[in-house]
């Protein structure tokens, strides 16, 4: 076996090729002759296979970068790792992909019937995976395996080579393969790093997403607390006025409340009494309204109730006072009606009380009319 | 039995993975128009042998490669071709049509090349084998100035292989099932982002629960209003409470 490595390194006469003779090496052959010398030896070259970045060529293109072949062309080519811990499967190349078809066949030697190296076969698809359309290009790829594998050689860990053998898988004639080579000249460029960044872009859209959805939650739940506090501390201004005037301090946190807004409003007294006899003057002709507020009235009397009993503990305490916070009791009644308001949901709810508001409205009219005579 | 060393010598000279394997041209125009000429051949490659004297498998030579011989077709009657050549086990049958060798430049015709298989036993009941011959002759005849000479014909004997091609297949089919999967592992991650968006709507549904609470606060000041501006029983109400305390103080 040494004499055709002695005559190849040689050259001379070994250079020249009768006619008929071609290089049809056998897996075995391209294995422990060829790929285990290239791992071995980067600088290695063959006559019969040329060096070519898969990535870069298209298959028609292929043809014309290899060294010798009519039907079958030989390059050797390094194995990309897109990552350290797997091999990528997806061979893309600018006019489309290399997709793996089949099993990957195990490659032995003839003397030692010992795994020597492995023997994938691929099929070369137009477009973008997985939408790719099949052509008749096929690959076949050589690694080592066994006690040939990278692992074992050291030198092989920064590098690894492979052979790969190109064919066409009809039978049409070479001079079709040649014509479609020139029709499918193209760019130069790089897809394999252009889809790269393409995936990476994806990503981060969709966290750019996710982002932009988080902070539009927040945003609406922060609404509604900003107008809570601006009414608490509104409260907790009028106590600490009420407190500082009076030293009783058993009272209720309710009674305060309502004394202390009896005293922020004791300036609109004098304005208020005016608006007063307006007000009564109008009340009676808009007397279709009744029924709508009937349920309000009802709750507005319980929160009068309490009122009036709070009243009656303060004028027993401040005869003088009395009479100034009754007043001021009716300024407080006109405020609200500036803020309007009312819930058609509450006046349906509260429509099965209505007649017994009406009588008990009749009964008050009379008293209060008896009590204005006297005034 | 120099052909034999010169075959050796041969096959020694090259790296390797090289090997004869020439085309149709290349052995008429190459090897078997120089052996009908008597010039020089390129390689010492293709040894002189009576095809029809041994049966395929005792043949000189590698059995599993392609053999070539320069063989002499024996003229049995002056005026016919015999197209039946027997052997020790069985003949060679000839079949389908003579193809034409064609050069791949000037489509010249240069050769006729005739296909055999090889069958045991005796005509016309003979078993078929995977033996096939490519018998390859020259179109035109020598020109009779050169005198009196052989009809060679130059043979390719090989046995038929039969690939098995319905693994790849196979293979295919199972790709495409993984493919399938990959599609459905999608279609599931789409539903995990349509839950996604449901939960977002829930936020929404929160925030208007707070505004109707906050607008409760505001009730309770409204509802006096409404009462007042509705009706002067309620005016009336308060000023009634403001006499009865009145006339109280008057008493006391």
């Amino acid at each position: 076996m040494d004499i055709p490595y002695y005559h190849y390194d040689h050259g001379g006469d070994s250079q020249y090729l009768p006619p008929g003779f071609r290089f049809h090496p056998t897996d075995e052959e391209l294995i422990t002759h060829y790929l285990l010398r290239k791992v071995l030896d980067g600088c290695f070259s063959s006559r019969a296979i040329a060096e070519v970045d898969l990535n870069k060529c298209e298959p028609w293109q292929l043809p014309g970068r290899a060294k010798m072949g009519e039907k079958e062309w030989y390059f050797f080519s390094l194995r990309d790792r897109k990552y350290p811990t797997g091999l990528r499967t997806n061979r893309a190349t600018e006019a489309g992909y290399w997709k793996a078809t089949g099993k990957d066949r195990e490659i032995f030697s003839s003397k030692t019937c010992a795994l020597v190296g492995m023997k994938k076969t691929l099929v070369f698809y137009k477009g973008r995976a997985p939408k790719g359309e099949k052509s008749n290009w096929v690959m076949h790829e050589y690694r080592l395996e066994g006690k040939f594998s990278y692992h074992f050689i050291s030198r092989s860990s920064k590098d690894e080579w492979v052979i790969s053998r190109v064919f066409q898988k009809t039978t049409l004639a070479s001079t079709g393969a040649v014509s479609e080579g020139g029709g499918g000249g193209g760019a130069t460029v790089s897809v394999s790093s252009g889809t790269g960044p393409s995936k990476k872009t994806k990503v981060p859209s969709t966290i750019s997403r996710n982002y932009q959805e988080q902070p539009s939650s927040p945003s609406s739940v922060s609404l509604p607390p900003l107008l809570d506090p601006t009414t608490t501390l509104g409260y907790t201004d009028s106590s600490c006025s009420y407190d500082s005037r009076s030293t009783n301090t058993t009272v209720t946190a309710s009674a305060i409340t309502e004394h202390v807004s009896c005293f922020s409003t004791v300036p609109t007294t004098t304005t208020a009494l005016g608006l007063d006899v307006n007000s009564f003057s109008r009340l009676p002709p808009p007397l279709g309204f009744d029924f709508d507020p009937f349920p309000r009235f009802v709750s507005r009397n319980v929160s009068t109730q309490s009122n009036f009993r709070s009243f009656q503990e303060n004028f027993n305490q401040f005869p003088y006072f009395g009479s100034s916070s009754a007043s001021t009791m009716t300024s407080a009644v006109n405020l609200p009606s500036f803020q309007g308001g009312g819930g058609v949901s509450g006046m349906n709810y509260w429509l099965p009380a209505t007649a017994e508001e009406n009588e008990s409205k009749v009964g008050v009219l009379h008293a209060g009319l008896d009590c204005i005579w006297n005034y | 039995m120099d052909n034999v060393k010169l075959v050796k010598n041969g096959v020694l000279r090259l790296p390797p993975g090289f090997r004869f394997h020439p085309t149709d041209e290349e052995l008429v125009v190459q090897y078997l128009k120089r052996k009908v000429c008597s010039s020089p051949l390129p390689a010492s490659i293709i040894p002189e042998f009576d095809v029809c004297r041994a049966d395929p498998w005792d043949l000189p030579g590698n059995l599993e490669k392609e053999r070539y011989f320069f063989s002499t077709r024996e003229a049995k009657y002056p005026n016919g071709n015999r197209s039946n050549r027997a052997t020790g086990s069985g003949y060679w049958k000839a079949t389908g049509i003579d193809k034409r060798v064609v050069t791949s430049r000037g489509n010249q015709i240069v050769g006729l090349k005739k296909t055999l298989v090889f069958y045991k036993g005796k005509p016309p009941h003979g078993s078929r084998t995977d033996w096939i011959m490519h018998e390859y002759r020259l179109s035109s005849s020598p020109p009779s100035s050169m005198g009196p000479t052989q009809n060679w014909v130059l043979c390719r004997i090989f046995l038929k292989k039969r690939a098995g091609n319905k693994n790849d297949d196979d293979d295919g089919d199972s790709r495409n099932l993984r493919h399938n999967n990959n599609n459905n592992s999608s279609d599931q991650i789409e539903i995990i982002t349509t839950d996604q968006t449901d939960d977002k709507t829930k936020p929404i549904f929160f925030d208007f629960m707070r505004k109707e609470r906050t607008t409760d606060l505001n009730l309770l000041p409204s509802s006096p209003s409404s009462d007042h501006a509705s009706s002067g029983v309620t005016t009336e109400i308060f000023s009634s409470s403001d006499e009865e305390t009145s006339s109280c103080n008057s008493f006391r």
